[in-house]
């Protein structure tokens, strides 16, 4: 219990620290951070347990984010906007949680129909698979006409906040935590070891893989809901090569296998990608202005990627959990 | 009749296009067990090469491309995977992920987002005529680059000390250690050779598109990726296989599709992979057990 | 000069598959290491010859010079050659591609090239299908080409993992009188058998491998009074009955 405790300290003191600075430029970027840290969380759930690396699993992101960013657009407004929505999606209007809610629960249904004819597939195959899957639903929401803008989404309110974000970041880490814990968990790790010896020893592979994939884009989805509530406008382009590169980078900068690493990982690449972008955008320094070409901080990200791997190349916490109890006896002891 | 030849034509030709991107990606799967996202990154490169046309003549501006290529994947193997070679397949995967990051913000920050104009043998753009019959010159090239270089590889597979060893590393990397073969060298091969593929398969493209772009080869490497898991991992022949598939049935698809449903052409293609990869999980040329590295 | 272990230690994980392994293979000599399956005889080779998975531990030398810790494809030029388990030849190379794989490491082409011609006249029924997938290949076959390829690489020392497994006895006796004929031609060969009764023939001296350790016989002797016993006191358990 103590490790659980730790995770949810480690994310909330710098938290309150960042509040009591008042920065909304820090805010911002804080709440960001939160949001890929749940998609991170998400990610690690599903592929840090099975060691399938699911290439695509930002589809569910984009599927969470154009459920929730549809039903959350103030109806008055709506069929006018998007002339092309079904009546009931132009006319229903629900709250910003509500919305997150059910990003994430329509996230969970369509992982779960399209995961089950998939469950029986190794896991090579199973990662490209995915892989295909979002390149299909990067054209399927790049083409639908939502309105004269073809698949973007815009107007959704912009009702995510640093606080709002943070329960459902604790929700999320709580999940992981438990599923890590139980038995479920348990027997994913042993199919991610050897599948074959796993599957003699009566494991479902199939079964147990759907569950977690199933709860795993459960998070993707409510990501996703607070990233369209985050920025209020979207489109297909969002959810792509660029936003799953940098979910990996953090996933596997932090450690794959830990939950810590999730944190850890998102909050690393998070302060070095958001460092160079203050630069990139152009800073001053009492009478100096300047500012680093765009595409630096993506170079910043890839380096740390790089180094970490070459020289931990388990990732920074390998596969164990941030526990004070076992700093305090380390502590004590020494 | 002229309509259906033009047709097939134009479906071998991205048949052997998407093949040649799949060479490039099986090369180094099949030896190393790498999935090399940065292959495509190797493919733009290869394409912002011809830039040099303007300065200097056309030869030199193929020989540089090549050069340069291969030495960037050369540098790829020794710096970023040599250390990490025994890791297992996802970190070395995530590497290659950060290595393309890397190579195409560099790339973005050298050249700037706007893409910038070829001017490379202009003769590649006119139509040939046979009669009635009108091929695009740069689909012709492509068949005879794949080609040559299809040709060119099975030589060297089936003909060299080089390929043998290739060959043997593929079946069984550690056996092949334990009788003497060169861990390091054979792997360094296998990303020459994959740059030389990566190389034209990036020319090509920029010719097709008419501009060099920091991002020109993202399609290209998932592309191969999707066919050499198609064809089945470890083989490099299914890998290509599968790339003309894939891309012979993309230019069907465009024809046979209702004009409605054809911006989703694309779509209707990876389903087709992935109903394929249920019913054969192991891939289409592949005999059951092998591919995967125990 | 000879192919010496020093306390040769060979850990997986948390799993020690053998341990203080003290044993000198001389040329012109067959060792043979002879134990119930499981016994860490096979991971004894595989440390030899540089492809252990797990962590090796002690001293391996070959005449003097220390192979501990060095990669398979060095051992090999150091004059070890490993026919593993299973002899893992390669399926999808033929015949004389197999032989030719085991000459990259020969830096005089020539003469590994009539290395490679005089394996055919040792093997003829290797010589009949040069062009062969080793797919194709019969059982008995594969373990000559196996020793074939190994042989290739003008080895001083041979490291056999279980040549008779898999194998009818009539081909099994034939590869025994091929190992007999390297040994006399001055190779040290270090064999591993889980068929005692066919390997004490062979052997010039014999050990017995428990549970990752190895039971020495008394001084001198060539260890076949040791194998005995074990048997014996193995059929003893099993219910008590002699059999």
């Amino acid at each position: 219990m103590s490790r659980l405790f730790t995770l949810l300290g480690l994310v909330i003191v710098p938290l309150l620290l960042i509040t009591w600075v008042g920065s909304p430029w820090l805010s911002g970027v804080a709440t960001s951070s939160l949001i890929l840290m749940i998609m991170v969380v998400g990610l690690h759930l599903f592929s840090g347990n099975s060691g399938v690396l699911a290439f695509g699993h930002v589809a569910f992101v984009e599927i969470g984010a154009y459920a929730c960013g549809i039903l959350t657009i103030p109806s008055i407004a709506k069929p006018a906007i998007f002339p092309n929505l079904p009546y009931f999606l132009a006319h229903t209007t629900i709250p910003p949680q509500a919305g997150v809610l059910v990003g994430g629960v329509v996230a969970a249904i369509a992982a779960a129909i399209l995961f089950f004819p998939l469950r029986r597939l190794n896991a090579q195959a199973l990662s490209i698979v995915t892989l295909a899957l979002l390149l299909i639903a990067n054209i399927f929401f790049s083409n639908i006409r939502l309105s004269s803008s073809g698949g973007s989404v815009f107007r959704v309110p912009l009702a995510a906040t640093l606080w709002n974000v943070v329960p459902w970041l604790l929700a999320a880490l709580l999940l992981a935590f438990l599923f890590q814990r139980s038995r479920l968990g348990l027997r994913l790790r042993a199919s991610r070891e050897d599948e074959f010896a796993a599957e003699s020893g009566g494991i479902d592979i199939g079964w147990t893989r759907l569950i977690a994939f199933v709860v795993s884009a459960a998070i993707m989805g409510v990501a996703g809901g607070l990233y369209a509530l985050s920025i209020g406008s979207f489109s297909s382009a969002d959810f792509y090569i660029d936003l799953t590169i940098l979910l990996f980078a953090m996933m596997v900068v932090g450690g794959m296998r830990s939950l810590s690493g999730a944190v850890i990982g998102t909050a690393v690449i998070s302060i070095v990608s958001n460092f160079f972008s203050k630069l990139q955008n152009g800073v001053s320094v009492g009478d100096l202005a300047f500012h680093v070409p765009s595409g630096t901080a993506n170079v910043s990200i890839a380096l740390c990627m790089i180094v970490v791997l070459l020289f931990r190349s388990e990732g920074l916490m390998r596969d164990l959990e941030i526990n004070v109890a076992d700093l305090w006896s380390k502590f004590k002891s020494n | 009749m002229i309509f259906f030849l033009q047709n097939l034509i134009d479906a071998v030709s991205l048949g052997c296009l998407y093949a040649l991107f799949a060479l490039s990606i099986a090369m180094i799967f099949g030896v190393a067990r790498i999935v090399n996202f940065a292959n495509g990154d190797l493919m733009t490169v290869g394409g912002f090469s011809l830039l040099l046309s303007g300065t200097v003549g056309s030869v030199p501006t193929l020989l540089a491309g090549f050069a340069a290529v291969i030495v960037l994947s050369l540098a790829m193997e020794r710096f970023a995977f040599r250390k990490i070679i025994k890791a297992p397949m996802p970190t070395l995967m995530v590497m290659s992920l950060g290595v393309s990051l890397l190579i195409q913000n560099i790339l973005l920050i050298a050249f700037g987002s706007r893409p910038k104009g070829i001017l490379f043998a202009q003769f590649l753009t006119e139509p040939l005529r046979f009669g009635e019959l009108r091929i695009s010159a740069l689909n012709v090239v492509t068949i005879a680059v794949l080609a040559v270089m299809g040709g060119g590889l099975v030589y060297v597979l089936k003909r060299t000390s080089v390929g043998v060893q290739l060959r043997a590393a593929a079946e069984d990397f550690q056996m092949a250690r334990l009788v003497g073969v060169r861990a390091n060298w054979v792997v360094a091969s296998s990303f020459a050779i994959s740059g030389v593929m990566a190389a034209a398969s990036g020319m090509i493209l920029a010719l097709q598109v008419g501009t060099a772009s920091y991002n020109l080869g993202g399609r290209a490497v998932i592309l191969g990726f999707i066919a050499t898991v198609l064809g089945g991992l470890g083989s490099i022949a299914g890998a290509a296989l599968g790339g003309f598939i894939i891309g012979f049935a993309t230019v069907m698809a465009q024809i046979f599709l209702p004009e409605a449903v054809s911006p989703f052409r694309d779509a209707f293609v990876y389903a087709a992979v992935i109903l394929v990869l249920l019913f054969r999980p192991q891939g289409l040329f592949v005999a059951f057990g092998r591919g995967v590295r125990a | 000069m000879s192919l010496v272990l020093d306390n040769l230690g060979v850990t997986y994980g948390s799993v020690r598959a053998a341990r203080s392994i003290s044993l000198t293979c001389e040329p012109g000599k067959i060792v043979t290491i002879v134990g119930p399956n499981g016994a860490g005889k096979s991971s004894v080779l595989n440390a030899i010859a540089g492809a252990s998975q797990g962590k090796v531990s002690g001293r391996i030398s070959v005449d003097d010079v220390d192979l501990s810790g060095q990669d398979p494809e060095q051992i090999i030029r150091k004059g070890v050659a490993l026919v593993p388990e299973g002899r893992r030849i390669f399926t999808s190379l033929s015949i004389e591609e197999n032989l030719q794989i085991g000459t990259v490491m020969r830096r005089d082409k020539s003469a590994a090239a009539a290395d490679v011609e005089s394996m055919y006249d040792r093997f003829p029924a290797l010589a009949r299908r040069r062009k062969a997938a080793g797919g194709t290949l019969s059982g008995g076959e594969a373990q000559q080409l196996a020793i074939a390829r190994a042989l290739v690489s003008r080895p001083r020392y041979l490291l056999l993992d279980e040549p008779s497994l898999g194998l009818a006895p009539l081909i099994i006796a034939q590869i025994f009188d091929i190992v007999r004929a390297l040994r006399d031609e001055g190779l040290g060969i270090l064999l591993v058998e889980q068929n005692a009764v066919a390997a004490m023939e062979l052997a010039d001296v014999t050990l017995l491998m428990l549970t990752g350790e190895l039971r020495r016989s008394s001084e001198g002797g060539s260890g076949e009074d040791i194998v005995a016993s074990y048997f014996a006191s193995t059929l003893v358990e099993e219910g008590g009955t002699a059999r």
